[in-house]
């Protein structure tokens, strides 16, 4: 049997052995990953741009502020106004600037959010856009798989109007008014933007 | 007495003779503790001084939540049980087995230095090996039953049932032996 100074030796030697070989693996995966982090991130860093530009996200318009949005009025002075039209459904952005295809658009969609007085609904029956939208989670009518479509109309200072087409519901985003649209209505608003009618 | 908590301390600050007082303390009693599982003296020690080293390189695994010796006795059983799976794992010195045979005795007798421990311990050696753990924990190694229980891995009432067990069997070992001498 070895004398304790012996074993004490042995713990240190195989104690600095281990922590050396420790060091040395420590340093392996860092060679290893540094190199590997920085190709996979010069990757997506020459990628984004251009899928930035491909797809882009469909939440830009929630990034829209009080002081670029547009909320229309009774009127029809806003409709003149406008140089383009965006519709962006399922990620995919189409921009219109035929000045006829904006007018009818703009005509149709400010007549479905004007009451019968000719003023513009401001406030949904149920005041919650979600509700109004979706449904009530449990009601027969709750669906979040109907596929949405933002259309904006882009004003000549830069303001824009937006509306969500989901399904047969219009609704204007900044008033939170949701309109529920005849088949008629719905068809012939989809026909105007070009949007196919799901299965 | 802490069981070498406060000398682990003191290391852990930067004074390394105090390892030299946690070996003096903890080493053989852990290499005798061993020897019951792998019953091969140079193996157990080959054993305790991984366990040992182990302590140094992953010393902030230890948290002084139990006494360093039931620690250290953890980190022992668990190699011990590894190294009779395994069988393989170390290299040992070569030695003859008469040598072997006498550094065995050498370690009890330092462990045993109390002739009623020994003939208790040679009763031990008949149990089986849950009993014998437990008993040699709990009064060789003056461990409490929850420090043992940490070591053995079971709860404080297995812990108790096996002591009964192996009380009542050790008994009836001692009596044979003590009407074979008579």
């Amino acid at each position: 049997m070895r004398d304790i100074k012996d074993c004490t030796a042995e713990v240190f030697r195989r104690s600095e052995n281990r922590i050396k070989i420790r060091k040395q693996r420590r340093m392996q995966v860092v060679l290893y990953v540094i190199p590997l982090m920085v190709v996979v991130f010069s990757i997506a860093a020459l990628r984004l741009p251009v899928t930035q530009d491909q797809s882009p996200d469909e939440n830009i318009y929630t990034s829209l502020t009080e002081d670029t949005l547009f909320i229309p009025t009774s009127g029809t002075t806003w409709m003149q106004s406008i140089d383009q039209l965006e519709i962006m459904s399922q990620g995919e952005l189409v921009c219109y600037s035929d000045p006829d295809l904006i007018k009818k658009v703009s005509q149709i969609i400010n007549e479905l959010m004007t009451d019968k007085t000719g003023s513009a609904i401001i406030s949904g029956p149920t005041g919650d856009i979600g509700k109004e939208l979706y449904g009530t989670r449990g009601d027969a009518d709750y669906t979040t798989a109907e596929v949405e479509h933002y259309i904006r109309f882009v004003l000549q200072d830069g303001k824009s109007a937006l509306y969500l087409l989901r399904g047969n519901k219009l609704a204007n985003l900044p008033t939170d008014c949701v309109r529920t649209l005849t088949s008629d209505e719905a068809n012939e608003l989809k026909n105007l933007l070009g949007i196919k009618p799901v299965d | 007495m802490d069981n070498g908590a406060s000398s682990f301390r003191r290391f852990l600050d930067g004074e390394e003779e105090a390892f030299n007082e946690i070996m003096e303390e903890l080493f053989r009693g852990l290499v005798f503790f061993i020897n019951g599982y792998v019953n091969d003296v140079h193996a157990a020690e080959d054993l305790a001084i991984d366990v040992f080293a182990d302590l140094i390189v992953h010393r902030h695994r230890y948290h002084f939540k139990v006494a360093l010796k039931t620690y250290l006795y953890m980190l022992g059983r668990s190699r011990a049980l590894d190294y009779i799976r395994h069988r393989k794992v170390l290299s040992f010195v070569e030695l003859s087995e008469a040598e072997t045979v006498a550094d065995q005795m050498a370690l009890e007798e330092m462990m045993l230095a109390d002739e009623q421990k020994r003939l208790v311990h040679e009763a031990l050696n008949q149990l089986p090996n849950e009993l014998r753990e437990v008993v040699h924990l709990v009064y060789f190694e003056d461990m409490t039953y929850e420090e043992a229980s940490k070591v053995l891995k079971k709860n404080r009432k297995q812990v108790d049932n096996l002591l009964y067990r192996a009380k009542r069997e050790l008994r009836a070992i001692l009596r044979k032996d003590d009407d074979l001498l008579k």
